[in-house]
């Protein structure tokens, strides 16, 4: 007994560390699969130029005609990195993800993290396109939802 | 029980004082002194005789005995405790090098980027990537405020147009 709780002791930094990545953060960037495509466009913002905003980091991601995959692909992500977080608002259309507003787990700091998706061809008023931004900052959810 | 005198063992008398012990020695009577100075005499030349061959034997496995029991002792202490140690250190290092790259000031932490990417082209104009991001930001809310509210007020009433 003394002896695993040594190895969980040793183990737990690196388990925390791990912690930090987001599997969303796959689907931004110049190297994700959906950068060339001609229906994507990927907003990569950091730095000064949000200090305006109150915010440290911005990510989005517009598909305007996602495959059947596409849609999955960006449900999987979002339903991983939103699992342990209380403070959320989902909407569903049948099976499909509709809304998602969700404060993730702030980072040393107090940064805020969230995570914001629509799928906007599970609305009832037409259209096809999925979105997903990421925002990092000292923004409250109410002063984000105020950008809107 | 008095306990006899202790000669050198190369004492004339130290024979007689040799038997005494002996015979106390073989009902355990005999203190760790004394055994020790029984050791000693059947070592001796006075002890040399024939006589003191049994005790001789038994004494000398004796002592072997008690040194195999006392030496492995010192190393007896497990090896995995000071590897755990160790580790924990190590663990500690890690840990405390990624506390200090969570508490760095967020504004060293995030470099300056300013990109977008439409339709595959990338575009770096500081202007039109904030303005993306405005436009994206915006289109957001309008389909939340119209599709959420209308979504919420057709669950209510069960309209039928759906």
């Amino acid at each position: 007994m003394k002896r695993i709780l040594i190895l969980l002791f040793i183990l737990l930094p690196a388990t925390l560390a791990a912690q930090q990545g987001l599997h969303i953060a796959t689907l931004f960037g110049k190297d994700s699969p959906l950068a060339k495509r001609q229906d994507v466009t990927t907003i990569l913002l950091s730095g000064k130029q949000l200090k305006s905003y109150n915010l440290t980091r911005f990510r989005s991601v517009q598909v305007g005609q996602p495959t059947a995959a596409d849609v999955q692909l960006f449900e999987k992500h979002i339903t991983a990195d939103i699992a342990s977080s209380k403070d959320k608002q989902i909407m569903r259309r049948g099976q499909r993800l509709y809304y998602v507003f969700c404060q993730l787990s702030d980072l040393q700091g107090g940064t805020h993290r969230y995570i914001i998706y629509r799928n906007k061809g599970a609305s009832h008023d037409g259209g096809k396109d999925i979105h997903l931004i990421y925002i990092e900052g000292k923004a409250s959810a109410n002063e984000l939802k105020s950008m809107f | 029980m008095t306990r006899p005198f202790l000669p050198n063992p190369s004492h004339p008398q130290a024979a007689d004082t040799a038997r005494l012990l002996t015979a106390r020695y073989l009902d355990a009577e005999t203190t760790r002194e004394e055994e020790d100075w029984l050791l000693r005499f059947v070592c001796s030349p006075a002890g040399a005789d024939a006589e003191w061959d049994g005790l001789r034997a038994v004494l000398s496995f004796t002592a072997m005995g008690r040194q195999a029991a006392t030496r492995p002792a010192q190393s007896r202490r497990p090896r995995w405790k000071a590897a755990a140690v160790a580790a924990v250190c190590v663990g500690l290092a890690v840990g405390a090098g990624f506390l200090w790259h969570d508490l760095r000031p967020a504004s060293t932490a995030q470099p300056d980027q300013c990109i977008a990417y439409v339709g595959g082209e990338r575009i770096t104009d500081q202007a039109e990537v904030l303005d993306l991001m405005r436009e994206s930001l915006s289109s957001m809310a309008a389909d939340e405020e119209t599709d959420i509210v209308g979504a919420q007020l057709s669950d209510m009433l069960q309209t039928p147009s759906e």
